[in-house]
């Protein structure tokens, strides 16, 4: 008969290497529970009197934060640096200034800097973010040597640049952001190229127009996206290549490219050069749907008959609607009647955008 | 050979399989939770820095569709819906889809927010049971409402998914509590790959004895009872270990119902929830990945820790033993139905190890665990294995079940410490080895029994019987709630005939009432007689007691419990506490992978 019989020595190790993880792990958890226990009340228990400290002082016109923080033991600095934190993300102005002032006397700016050089990934994200906050700069080199490794450094680097107000803020911080075209944005990357354009997007056209070949689709549509929202740029900024992007074989670049047209409805001969009549004949419902959304925008009369000729030719019933919604208030454009239209679907879709369209505005 | 000798054989060997599977399986446990501590350690550095944007004024996040199903949520609606309006995100749509309820649920609704019909039939096909009405809200733009016939919950979720505009859909239960920054977070792999990123799952936590406040949980703690710690444990386990490990390792296969958010075309284009699944979200996941490794298209899926859903769990072993019970059902089921991924290399890691490794530990594991436990005693009863393979044998079951668990405990410590009291921490780590003696056992009977139910043809998802949220600055009385959990077809069994409200005059100079079922009596409690009314009471302080269900309709009851006269119990979940006028003072899918070790 078969007999399995491990010795008493087997069982004896076993169970001491099991022991022994169980016990390391335990002791550990609860270490490190009751450690952060303690610190955490620690900061709780001077909490309250940092915070009024702070609002005190950033109502008057000499707050004295040097000589405050000299007061201040280790851990009320550790409570002020987060209180101060949460404060810059919400103040703007004259209250801004004077808690900026604080974040000197906390000497963020020094260790920051320090941090940038020598930190590690995570640390130097969170020096950046500081000198973003305080609005403090750094060296461009040091920031294109620190901030080259992912894509969150990257936009954190730009983002110190535009918070602030450097003077190569566009052109570094793009070049960081935008890289050799081989990134994606992240969404603070994405928030620090709009920032970087939002007033004049010009240069950012001319650069998409000689490099977007180079880059992936991915980094494609997040810059087209960051153009529509930087509205128009212009007469003269190149779009040949937006068009161009219509006819990209992704069909999420080419929705992303007709939605960055949408703010040039004004230009006459730009609208001239899309071919209209071949987009919304395009095979993807998306890509339609966003066409439609651009000739609702730009609301001219070619772009109300393109949208009907297209509501009418759509085989997508969503896709349909996205064409009706623009015209849910021109019914002698669009309304079955009007354009002696008795399909069924056509006739659905209609009604459906016009009870839409009735209780927004009852609303 | 004597047939005495081939059994004895037979458990020698069966015995030593056992092991060896055991060995087999903790290993490749012990791997993902390695890796899940990895992926921990780069999510809390993530963590640490917050970028220096205003999400409300960046053009940039995508619309995110919340799709509720409700059926039967007349209790809870309102709240929830509240709720989710609460959630911080700029550009959302709550689109609650009324599932043929047949109580108040769309009554409510319609009082509460508003709600108008939009005049005219949906002009588009929607992948569901036929849409009575759709409304919108009056007093907030975000808010829709569909009102269709009776379909089950992933019918529902198709009718949300198939009618709104929004890029991202997030599908959420009607009775669970979202972080109030749950979807910023969630969102942010969409921004960072806008072409592949098709799904992305949160963290789901137990929210019962939680405090609640507006709509959010204000103070987390852990529930006095062991089967919902336990379970709180479990869910630690599941996420924190399981579901981020799989995630590093790019396998992830599950995203829970409760709390996912998708790119709305990617699942219209693999044609949404399947009706027939009784886990749709476990199906889901499995089948997007089989569509589109079959399409050869890049995609992504991703988890976060971070983002988190409150949910509340059953407090009875006989409802958690129903839940549990679906959970397999659905697994098998859904492991079946894609049995030609298991092994298969055309799906890449998924087929080659993430599926033959769910379907050996997730599947298998429990059944083998239930034979292990008739087979080792008996083998050593008989003189096949000596006490020594016995001992390392449960060292090897047990003890490094009990090490895993703990992995799941020393994460938390060590990321978001949402349990942040050391007596919880304690408590969890208690916990862990006490579900090693009875619950572990148990629940390997639950497997088998839905094994049992599942060759069967059960597919039933049964009743939850959930308290609900009790929200103490709201002040409002629970009423019975129907979780998305029972969220069914009334074929399966009948809508609305469970879970009544119970409850009783006052006793003891404390008016009291308990929201639940009579067949989901609470730990404490026993049933009882009183003088006035049958019910059940406390057992040691007989202070509460229920009465009949009929007792509802009476006037003097109803107006002593209207809404001025409540005062919840330190906003836990299961009782509400009611104090007369002059006394205020009154007081899916989820944990698989690393579910059991």
């Amino acid at each position: 008969m078969l007999v399995i019989a491990p010795t008493v020595e087997l069982a004896f190790w076993t169970g001491l290497v099991i022991a022994a993880l169980l016990i390391a792990v335990a002791v550990i958890t609860m270490t490190e529970s009751v450690y952060q226990r303690i610190k955490d009340r620690r900061r709780e228990s001077v909490r309250s009197d940092i915070r009024h400290g702070i609002l005190k002082r950033m109502s008057s016109q000499d707050p004295d934060w040097t000589g405050w923080v000299a007061g201040l033991s280790d851990v009320e600095r550790k409570v002020a640096r987060t209180e101060l934190d949460e404060y810059l993300r919400n103040t703007k102005g004259e209250e801004k200034d004077r808690l900026i002032g604080l974040g000197e006397a906390l000497d963020i700016p020094t260790t920051a800097h320090k941090t940038l050089r020598d930190g590690k990934r995570h640390e130097k994200l969170q020096a950046l973010i500081w000198l973003a906050l305080l609005e403090k700069s750094a060296e461009i080199n040091t920031l294109q040597n620190a901030c080259i490794e992912d894509n969150d450094l990257r936009a954190a680097g730009a983002r110190v640049l535009y918070e602030a107000d450097h003077p190569d803020a566009r052109s570094v911080g793009t070049e960081l952001l935008l890289g050799d075209g081989d990134l994606t944005l992240s969404v603070y990357g994405l928030d620090t190229l709009y920032q970087l354009y939002r007033t004049n997007p010009r240069p950012l056209f001319e650069r998409a127009s000689a490099e977007y070949s180079t880059w992936r689709p991915s980094l494609i549509i997040q810059v087209l996206n960051v153009l529509r929202h930087c509205g128009s740029s212009g007469r003269d900024a190149p779009k040949e290549w937006i068009i161009e992007l219509t006819e990209h074989e992704l069909p999420a670049v080419r929705a992303a490219a007709a939605l960055a047209l949408e703010p040039e409805g004004w230009r006459t001969d730009l609208r001239e050069q899309v071919n209209v009549d071949n987009l919304i004949g395009d095979p993807a419902p998306a890509m339609r749907e966003a066409v439609y959304q651009m000739l609702g925008e730009w609301g001219d009369a070619s772009a109300h008959a393109s949208l009907v000729n297209g509501a009418e030719a759509d085989s997508d019933q969503r896709a349909r609607v996205q064409a009706l919604e623009p015209l849910a208030d021109r019914p002698e454009l669009a309304s079955p009647q009007a354009i002696n239209n008795d399909e069924e679907d056509y006739n659905r879709a209609w009604q459906w955008v016009q009870a839409k369209n009735r209780l927004d505005t009852d609303r | 050979m004597t047939a005495r000798a081939i059994f004895l054989q037979f458990l020698g060997i069966t015995g030593v399989l056992i092991f060896a599977y055991y060995i087999l399986i903790n290993a490749n446990y012990l791997f993902i939770h390695i890796m899940a501590l990895l992926q921990l350690r780069d999510e809390v550095r993530a963590d640490s820095w917050e970028p220096n944007y205003e999400p409300f004024t960046t053009p940039f996040l995508p619309g995110v569709a919340i799709v509720v199903p409700a059926y039967n949520e007349a209790g809870v609606i309102v709240e929830s819906v509240q709720s989710l309006l609460n959630v911080n995100y700029p550009d959302k749509e709550i689109v609650v889809v009324n599932d043929g309820s047949t109580d108040a649920t769309l009554d409510r609704l319609k009082t509460a927010y508003e709600l108008r019909p939009i005049e005219a039939e949906v002009p588009f096909e929607l992948e569901c049971e036929p849409v009575q009405a759709v409304y919108r809200s009056v007093e907030y733009d975000d808010l829709t409402v569909i009102d269709k016939m009776n379909g089950g919950k992933s019918d529902a979720l198709n009718a949300g998914i198939w009618l709104t505009d929004q890029e991202l859909f997030a599908a959420i239960d009607a009775d669970s509590l979202i972080d109030r920054d749950g979807l910023l977070e969630i969102v942010r792999p969409f921004l960072e790959y806008p072409r592949t990123m098709v799904a992305v799952g949160g963290t789901i936590r137990v929210a019962n004895n939680c405090e609640i406040n507006h709509g959010r949980i204000t103070d987390v703690n852990l529930d006095r009872a062991p089967l919902v710690a336990m379970q709180a444990m479990e869910y630690l386990r599941a996420f924190y270990s399981g579901r981020l490990g799989l995630s590093r390792i790019k396998g992830l296969i599950l995203i829970s119902g409760a709390f996912g958010v998708f790119q709305t075309e990617a699942i219209r284009e693999i044609g949404g929830y399947r009706e027939t699944t009784i886990t749709e979200d476990f199906d889901l996941l499995v089948r997007l990945h089989r569509e589109f490794m079959q399409q050869d298209r890049d995609y992504d899926i991703e988890f976060l820790p971070q983002p988190v859903m409150w949910t509340e769990v059953p407090e009875s072993r006989r409802v958690l033993s129903r839940q549990r019970r679906r959970w397999y059902r659905g697994m098998v089921e859904t492991l079946w139905t894609n049995r030609r991924m298991i092994g298969n290399p055309k799906y890449g890691r998924i087929g080659v190890y993430v599926l033959p490794f769910f379907t050996a530990a997730e599947m298998f594991g429990p059944l083998i665990e239930g034979l292990g436990y008739l087979i080792v005693p008996l083998a050593m009863y008989f003189g096949v294995i000596n006490w020594e393979f016995f001992i390392i044998f449960f060292i090897v079951t047990t003890g490094f079940g009990v090490f895993l668990s703990w992995f799941g405990v020393y994460s938390e410590v060590t990321s978001f410490r949402r349990y942040d009291d050391p007596k919880q921490i304690l408590r969890l780590l208690g916990d862990g080895i006490l579900e090693n003696f009875g619950y572990r056992q148990w629940k390997t009977l639950v497997a088998w029994r839905g094994l049992f139910e599942y060759l069967r043809g059960d597919q039933s998802w049964g009743v939850m019987e959930r308290a609900g949220f009790d929200d103490s600055a709201d002040q409002t009385p629970n009423e019975p709630t129907q979780s998305a959990e029972e969220h069914q077809r009334p074929s399966q069994s009948g809508p609305g005939q469970n879970d009544p409200f119970i409850w009783g005059p006052p006793r003891n100079e404390t008016k009291q009432f308990i929201r639940g079922s009579q067949h989901n009596v609470p730990e404490p409690f026993i049933w009882g007689v009183d003088p006035f009314i049958w019910g059940v009471e406390e057992r040691h302080s007989g202070l509460f007691i229920w009465g009949p269900h009929q007792d509802q309709s009476d006037p003097s009851i109803q107006e002593e419990c209207s809404n001025d006269n409540i005062q919840t119990r330190s906003g836990s979940i299961n009782s509400i506490q009611v104090t007369g006028p002059e006394d205020s003072t009154g007081g899916g899918q989820e944990p698989t992978t690393t579910d059991k070790n």
